[in-house]
Parts: C-alpha cells; sequence; structure tokens
C-alpha cells in the first residue's frame, strides 16, 4: 500500500513540477487529490491496524549489499500518515484562497506534493536506511518551500540555513543509524528496537541519532532555522513548519525510546534539551510582534515538550506523546491558517498594527479562540484532556530523578503557553495596542476557503476533547505498536483532584500573570550571548572565507602551472608504482612488426619535438595534430582499427576545437613561462617521458595474469550478439564504465560552454589578432 | 573569416554522405570497426565542415536543435536501455538478442546494445556541436557580416 501512496504523491509531484506555467488554481488540485486517495486508502486499513495486524512491505533494491525499502504499516506509522495526508488536503484547499495569483500556488504544487510523499515514506519506514532517504527527501522539499521566493534574499538565506542545519544533523543521524544497524546486525527498526544493543559504541549511535532528530525538529541548540524558515507563504508553514516536518525528529524519538530510553545518554539528553527548548521557545515567543513568528517561537517551545513525552520512554509518556502529537496538529494548524486569513485580510501580522478585530472577524476569533483555548490547555478541549495526561504521567514516572526534572520544566513551559496564547489570540482579536487599532488600511471578510479548514481542525480540538475517552482509547489502540502497554492508557477531561490538576491550574493562573507583566518583557534587549545561531553564521562566514583562500593557492591562473601539476601527480604515481611493483620481465620486447613501423614512430617523435620547439601556437597546433595523425597509423599497423579510426577522427576534430581557441590566445608563446624556474620546468618534463616510458615497457613485458581478451572473445557472440570486441566490451561488458564516460563527457561539455560564456561576458578578442589568425587559415 | 567557394561547395556535397557514413558506421559497429562513438565523431565532423565553410549561423541553421538537448536525449537514451532489463528482471544494462530474418541479410540478431550506441552516438554529437558553437560564437558571427 506504502507502494501505492508513494506512486500517487510522486504522479502529483511530476504533474506538479511540470506543468507548473499552466496549472494556474488547478496546483491545488495536484497536490490535495493524491493526498485526499491518500488519505482513504490509509483510513481503509485503520480497523485492521487497531486491531494490531500490521503489514510489512519489502522492495529489495541490491541484494549484495542487503539495500532495500522497507516500510510497515502500524498503528503509529498509518496514524501519523493519516495527520500528513488529511492536514494536506486543508492545506490544499486552503492555498487554493490563500494565494493572490494561481501562478503561485502552481509553484508550490510540485514541491509541497513531494513533500507530502517523503513524508508518508518517513513515518511508513522500517528500515533505517529507508527511513534516512526519506528524511533528507523532506529537507530538500522544505528547502525549496522556504525559499519559494527566490528573488527575496531573507528568504533564500533562510532555506539555506534551514537546509545546512538539517542537512548536516541528517548526516550525523546516518551515523548514527549505521551504527545501531551494524550492532543489531539488521537494518530494520522495529528489529534494532526490540534487541536494544547496548554498549559506549551504542551510545555514541545514540547521540548521533538525537542530535539528527534535535536538528529536523528545532530543539536548542540548533532551533534557530525554524523562525527563519517562517519566510514561507503561511499555507507552507502551516503544513511543514508546524504539523508535519518539523515533526518528524519526534517521530523517530518515540519509535526508538522504549528501546533505548533506559542507556545512560538517553534520558538526560532528552529531557534537558526538551525542557531548554521548551523554556527558551515559550519565553521568546513573548517577545514576539509578528503573530506568525509567535506561533514559530511557540512550535519550538511545543516540540521541547513533544520531545521529552517522546523520549521519556514509560509506557504511559510514550501513549501520551502520540496523543499529544495529534493535539498539536490539530490546533497549531488552525492557528496559522487564522494567522494567514489575517494577513491576507488586512495585510499585516503586527500586533501594533492589528487587535480588535473580533468585531469584524468574529467567526475567525471564534476559530482562533477554539485552537489557543487547545494550545493553552483549557478545558474542555483535547489540548487540556492531553496536557493533563502529560503531565500525570511525568508525575508517575520511573526513576523520579528525571522526572521531577521534567516536571518542573513542563510546567513552567506550560506557564509561558498560557501566557504567549493570550498574547496572540489578544493581539490579534483583542485590545493589545487599541491606540494604533485603527492603522489597519484597509481589510476584507475573509475567504470561506481560509476559515472553513482552520474551522474543521479547531471543532475536532473541542468535540475530540469532549469525547476524550473515545479519542483516548483509539490513541491507546495505535500507540500500542510502540509500546503494548500503551493500549492500557486512556485520555479523560476529569481525573480527579491530583497533582496533574495542580500544576494545570498554576500554569494557567501563572500563564495569566505572565501575559500581563510579560509587556515589559518584549522591550527589553538581552545581551548578545553565544547562540547556535551565532555559531552557523560564524561558521558560514568562515567557510566562504577558507574557500576562497584555497581556490586562489590552487588556482593561481596559470595553465602551464595546471599542466606542470598534472604531470608531476602522474610522474609520482608511476614512480611509487614501479618502485612497489618491483622488476618486471618475462617477456620479449617486441619494439616492431616492419620497418614502416619504425618510421612511423619516428616521425612522431620528430614531430613531437618540433611542438616543443615551435615558437608560435598555430605551427604547435598543426605538428600536435600530425604526429596524433602518425600515432593513428601505429596503432592501424598493430591491428586495431577501431582505435585507429577514433583516434583520427578525435584529432581531426581536436584541431577545429584547437584553432578555434587560439583566436582568444596571442601568436606566440609567451617567451618565458613565469610559474617556475627553467631547470624545473625540464625535471618534471624529462621525468615524466622516462617514466612513462619505463612504466609502458614494463607493463608490456610483464604479465602475472591471463589476458581478459580471451575470456571476451569466447563469450563476445554468444552473450552479446557481436563480433567487434572493442565494441562489445564498450557496450556491453563494460558499459556501466562508457554510462559514466559519457555522462563525465557531458558535464564537461556544459562546463566548458559555460566557461567559454564566462569568459565572452568579460572580455572580448583583440582586432589584430583575429585578423592574424584569418591570415594563417587562408 | 572569407568564404571559399570551393570549401562551400566540397561541404555540401559531402554534407549528406558524410552523415550517412556516420549511421552505417555505428550500426556496423557490434561487428566491424565502428560504432557510437566513431559514428558520433563522424557525424560531428559533418557538421564542423558546414561550421568551417558557412560559419556559425549556418551551423545553427543546419542542426535546428540545440546541442544540450541531443545531449539530454543521448544521455537519457543509454539510461533507459541501461533500466529496461530491469522491468524484465535482468541485471542493468544486460543486453538481450532478439533473432530476427531481414530481407537482404538473412538470419541474424537484434542485440539492445544498438540502441545504448545510438545514445552514445548523439551524446558525442551533441558534445563536439556544443563546444564547437560555444567556442566559435563571435568568430561565424563575424564571418557572416563580412560576407
Amino acid at each position: 500500500m506504502t507502494l501505492v501512496l508513494l506512486t500517487l504523491t510522486a504522479l502529483g509531484a511530476l504533474v506538479g513540477f511540470v506543468g507548473k506555467g499552466h496549472l494556474g488554481r488547478w496546483g491545488a488540485a495536484t497536490f490535495g487529490v493524491p493526498l485526499a486517495v491518500g488519505a482513504v486508502l490509509l483510513a481503509t486499513r485503520l480497523p485492521e491496524v487497531l486491531d494490531g495486524d500490521y503489514r510489512t512491505e519489502s522492495y529489495r533494491w541490491i541484494d549484495g549489499l542487503d539495500l532495500g525499502f522497507t516500510f510497515r504499516t502500524d498503528g503509529y506509522g498509518v496514524m501519523l500518515g493519516l495527520i500528513v495526508t488529511v492536514i494536506g488536503v486543508a492545506i490544499a484547499i486552503y492555498s487554493a484562497a490563500y494565494f493572490h495569483h494561481g501562478r503561485q500556488v502552481a509553484h508550490i504544487a510540485g514541491p509541497i506534493t513531494a513533500f507530502a510523499g517523503s513524508m508518508l515514506g518517513l513515518v511508513l519506514a522500517d528500515d533505517v536506511l529507508t527511513l534516512f532517504i526519506f528524511w533528507e527527501l523532506t529537507s530538500v522539499t522544505s528547502f525549496l518551500l522556504i525559499g519559494f521566493d527566490d528573488e527575496e534574499p531573507a528568504a533564500i538565506g533562510a532555506a539555506r540555513k534551514a537546509l545546512l542545519v538539517t542537512g548536516a544533523g541528517g548526516l550525523a543521524l546516518l551515523g548514527g543509524l549505521v551504527i545501531l544497524a551494524v550492532e543489531a546486525g539488521t537494518t530494520q527498526l522495529s528489529a534494532i528496537v526490540e534487541q536494544a544493543p547496548s554498549g559506549t559504541l551504542v551510545n555514541v549511535a545514540l547521540v548521533l541519532v538525537l542530535i539528527g532528530a534535535f536538528s529536523k525538529s528545532a530543539q536548542f541548540p540548533l532551533h534557530f532555522w525554524l523562525p527563519g524558515a517562517m519566510k514561507a507563504p503561511t499555507p507552507i508553514s502551516a503544513y511543514l513548519h508546524s504539523a508535519t516536518m518539523v515533526k518528524a525528529g519526534i517521530v523517530l524519538i518515540a519509535r526508538m525510546a522504549p528501546g533505548f530510553a533506559d542507556a545512560a545518554v538517553w534520558r538526560p539528553l532528552v529531557v534537558v534539551v526538551g525542557g531548554v527548548t521548551m523554556l527558551i521557545g515559550g519565553a521568546r515567543a513573548l517577545r514576539q510582534f509578528d503573530v506568525k513568528l509567535l506561533l514559530a517561537h511557540g512550535t519550538v517551545s511545543q516540540l521541547g515538550l513533544l520531545v521529552i513525552l517522546a523520549g521519556f520512554g514509560t509506557s504511559a509518556t510514550t501513549f501520551v506523546a502520540v496523543a499529544m502529537l495529534v493535539t498539536h496538529a490539530v490546533f497549531k494548524a488552525p492557528l496559522f491558517m487564522v494567522v494567514g486569513a489575517v494577513d491576507h485580510s488586512t495585510g499585516t501580522r503586527d500586533i501594533r498594527h492589528l487587535g480588535g478585530l473580533r468585531r469584524q472577524m468574529p467567526v475567525l476569533a471564534v476559530v482562533g479562540g477554539l485552537a489557543a483555548a487547545s494550545m493553552a490547555a483549557l478545558p474542555p478541549l483535547l489540548g487540556f484532556a492531553s496536557k493533563e495526561k502529560a503531565l500525570d504521567a511525568l508525575v508517575t514516572a520511573e526513576p523520579a530523578g528525571w522526572a521531577i526534572v521534567a516536571t518542573v520544566m513542563v510546567t513552567v513551559g506550560s506557564v509561558l503557553t498560557v501566557a504567549y496564547t493570550i498574547r496572540w489570540w489578544w493581539g490579534i482579536f483583542g485590545d493589545w495596542a487599541p491606540v494604533t487599532r485603527l492603522s489597519v488600511p484597509h481589510h476584507h471578510a475573509p475567504e470561506a476557503g481560509l476559515v472553513v479548514p482552520a474551522a474543521v481542525f479547531a471543532g475536532f480540538g473541542l468535540v475530540a476533547g469532549i469525547a476524550s475517552w473515545w479519542f483516548g482509547d483509539r490513541v491507546a489502540e495505535l500507540a500500542s505498536s510502540l509500546n503494548p502497554k500503551a493500549a492500557e492508557k486512556y485520555l479523560t477531561l476529569w481525573a480527579g483532584f491530583n497533582t496533574a490538576l495542580v500544576l494545570s491550574a498554576v500554569a494557567v493562573a501563572g500563564g495569566v500573570v505572565v501575559a500581563v507583566l510579560g509587556r515589559r518583557w518584549e522591550a527589553w534587549q538581552p545581551p548578545r550571548l553565544p547562540s547556535g545561531d551565532g555559531a552557523y553564521d560564524a561558521s558560514y562566514q568562515g567557510l566562504m572565507a577558507l574557500a576562497k583562500r584555497v581556490t586562489r593557492i590552487v588556482q593561481p591562473g596559470s595553465l602551464p602551472a595546471y599542466v606542470g601539476v598534472v604531470f608531476l601527480t602522474l610522474s609520482v604515481m608511476l614512480a611509487v608504482a614501479l618502485l612497489r611493483g618491483g622488476g618486471g620481465g618475462g617477456r620479449e620486447v617486441v619494439w616492431a612488426d616492419s620497418p614502416l613501423q619504425v618510421v612511423l614512430a619516428m616521425l612522431v617523435a620528430v614531430l613531437a619535438i618540433g611542438v616543443a620547439l615551435a615558437p608560435r601556437r598555430f605551427t604547435a597546433a598543426l605538428l600536435l595534430g600530425g604526429a596524433g595523425t602518425f600515432q593513428a597509423l601505429i596503432f592501424l599497423f598493430w591491428g586495431a582499427p577501431d582505435l585507429a579510426l577514433t583516434q583520427v577522427l578525435v584529432e581531426t576534430l581536436a584541431l577545429v576545437v584547437l584553432l578555434l581557441a587560439l583566436r582568444h590566445l596571442p601568436e606566440r608563446f609567451s617567451p618565458e613561462a613565469a610559474w617556475a624556474p627553467k631547470g624545473t620546468r625540464l625535471a618534471i618534463a624529462v621525468g615524466a617521458g622516462v617514466l612513462v616510458t619505463a612504466f609502458a615497457w614494463l607493463a608490456g613485458t610483464t604479465r602475472v595474469g591471463a589476458p581478459p581478451n580471451d575470456v571476451f572473445t569466447e563469450a563476445a557472440v554468444p552473450q552479446a550478439g557481436g563480433r567487434n570486441i572493442v565494441n562489445v566490451i564498450l557496450v556491453d561488458f563494460r558499459a556501466t564504465d562508457t554510462l559514466g564516460e559519457i555522462a563525465v563527457l557531458g558535464i564537461a561539455a556544459v562546463g566548458v560552454a559555460n566557461l567559454v560564456r564566462a569568459a565572452r561576458r568579460h572580455r572580448r578578442p583583440a582586432p589584430e589578432l583575429r585578423h592574424d589568425v584569418e591570415q594563417e587559415a587562408t | 573569416m572569407r568564404r571559399s567557394e570551393l570549401m562551400d561547395t566540397t561541404a555540401r556535397g559531402l554534407f549528406h554522405i558524410t552523415l550517412l557514413i556516420s549511421v552505417w558506421l555505428t550500426f556496423r559497429g557490434h561487428n566491424a570497426p565502428g560504432g557510437g562513438f566513431i559514428g558520433g565523431l563522424v557525424a560531428a565532423s559533418a557538421f564542423v565542415m558546414v561550421y568551417l565553410a558557412r560559419g556559425a549561423v549556418a551551423l545553427r541553421r543546419t542542426v535546428r536543435l540545440a546541442p544540450s538537448t541531443l545531449i539530454g536525449v543521448g544521455l537519457a537514451l543509454a539510461v533507459l536501455v541501461g533500466l529496461a532489463p530491469l522491468v524484465v528482471g535482468d541485471q542493468f544494462l544486460e543486453t538481450s538478442l532478439t533473432p530476427i530474418t531481414l530481407p537482404v541479410i538473412g538470419d541474424t540478431k537484434l542485440a539492445s546494445s544498438v540502441l545504448f550506441d545510438v545514445g552514445v552516438y548523439l551524446m558525442v554529437v551533441g558534445v563536439v556541436l556544443l563546444v564547437i558553437s560555444e567556442l566559435g560564437a563571435e568568430f561565424g558571427h563575424a564571418g557572416e557580416h563580412r560576407s
């Protein structure tokens, strides 16, 4: 089934990428339709999955390396797949209304559909390498979508930052996954978690995996790329950077925690990093004026909470992590949609210019209010039921040490969550900035396409909250694929007077106080501390400077110097090979078959010496062509017609190309090459000549194995249906080599063409030079 | 560059014959000296003749396709020939032989690797054309003006 899902999204992406210019608003359909079909397909699997009937699909790729694609439709995977597809469909509908031009919708259709497919592959993968491939694909598609506005330098910078941070994290992840796969002896993710190998090496691997997950899920100190990613259009932020892609790290952590949570490094890292992220994100959100950035920092904070829950590793935290994943997706997506609708209607997202919009947009205010209340964990919404259970799971968790740390951090984080939620809703719809309320010049009522998708999710948060017992039971059945004991867990709005309820009350009360007092916090300028963002900028600029310096050293711009280096390298390699290969011999040297060959060889030698002595470039080029042509004749007389034919043709065409290039160069060679003293150049030339000759002699007289031509000669006709062995080798026995060679040839040609084009823009050939070449040509 | 009548007439006369020879060389390559690489070089030399005799603009008029298209199509063809056997469960780039009977030649076998060679052919022609048209762009342009 996964194959069907991936094919559907791949086809949608293809239509999107190819039809970019012609789709208009239909671009939303190339994205929405495959995902709608995918959602239905996944939903039909639900009954079986809830019964614990999971299916594994494997597609072998390279048997020898045990490489392949493996997917498993277990409860957790199917649930995540449903989140990806259902929210995707809503985003497609929303996009059609959001963008002013159909062209923009069509422009995102390709990458966003490709993203959805990659995300589906990621959540259903049961092979660590499959997971890694789709993980990286989501980073690449996210890069394309953040850089949607490719003329805006800030968007380009943000896209690059997100790609480099998540890409570097991806490399760490790959290292970690490979170590785990080697230690466990299998690449199957579920089997690795079941075996749960241990040891120092495994701890190193777990740290690497966590670094990868933290970078993707915007955890401190790698969180800084996510607010930058808000340069993407709001539908994209709602989909990738709140509801789906940033959850990838948490998805993986939740899959691995049941096996590895008790490893020495795991729980401290998860609790400390998740907790610090939750606090920093919450505090930063309180300082934002842009309501979208506020939500972005809020997302960072919520992701910290999810990392703690997903990573803590008890059956209760695993269950509540899964519930929280759904909860967060169904409140954060509508919050972003509301921001997009407000932006669309008023042209601003700044709470210093907004405010009081509840009067003009009452429906949007209710929708936003419902979603916000779920984020702040107010009853009777789903957010309340999940947060209660989360606090309860941490309070009762073993071992108590890290559980207490986590409980304190989550409680303080929840205070901040309530505070920034108030700031968000009151800033847009309330009277946050009464003085400037009228500074929005013109606004219109938001279109239905912007409100309805948000209302559906916000409504779901309310219904699922009231029916949290029912919702909780379904989640428990789905989460049991991670940890069988999670099946016994449940959600409820009223669990009696317990510690969790007290903590929830503290969070709400504290949040209101912070929101009111926090008005001073927004103006406070924090001291410049070393931060992840600063480290990123410094290392990026440092790398660029280093690259420039290296280029200046290794590419001085002198062609003779390059040739000198090439020959020097060749000589060193030949010398090493000769010294290590030892004495050859054993076979007679056949100097020549006929006097004609001797004459030809002497002609080649004479012409070659002429090339070296010729004062003018044109003469040298002609002599070189002559030497090559006589060389071809030597090939012919030794019985290699294919080689001879090729040599003649290459010589002819090379001469033409050379003459074309000569037009740009002075007529005579410059009198003295400056890159090295004459002695050095002479030494390199003589050394290369002697060593090549010695090597040819040794290679020709030494034979340790049977010549391969016997094998090829026998196999040529029956296996490849050809009698010309040279050609059969090229197109059959060694066809992969040929394929590689022609690919290189094509790349080289494109490179040459671009270099010439770039040079032509910079300078034009001197007129008298062109005149000279003409005279010589005629 | 002055246009030479002699060169012009020779190029016109030889152009189609050279192209024919290049195709012949490509298809006989499996059993006798020749092949896609050699055939491609011969075809390229036919276009180089056009360029030398009549300049870059005439060359562009003769080859309607962009050189980069030729390179892309050639490479794609070679890759597709490689991938096709995977569909029927063979190895990447494995040659399949189909026995056929041709009117003049008689019983023979058609090797799928011939298509691979056609890919190489297109690729080589594209590469040479790209280099010639880029390096010779100004030159041919000036020649057109003067003639």
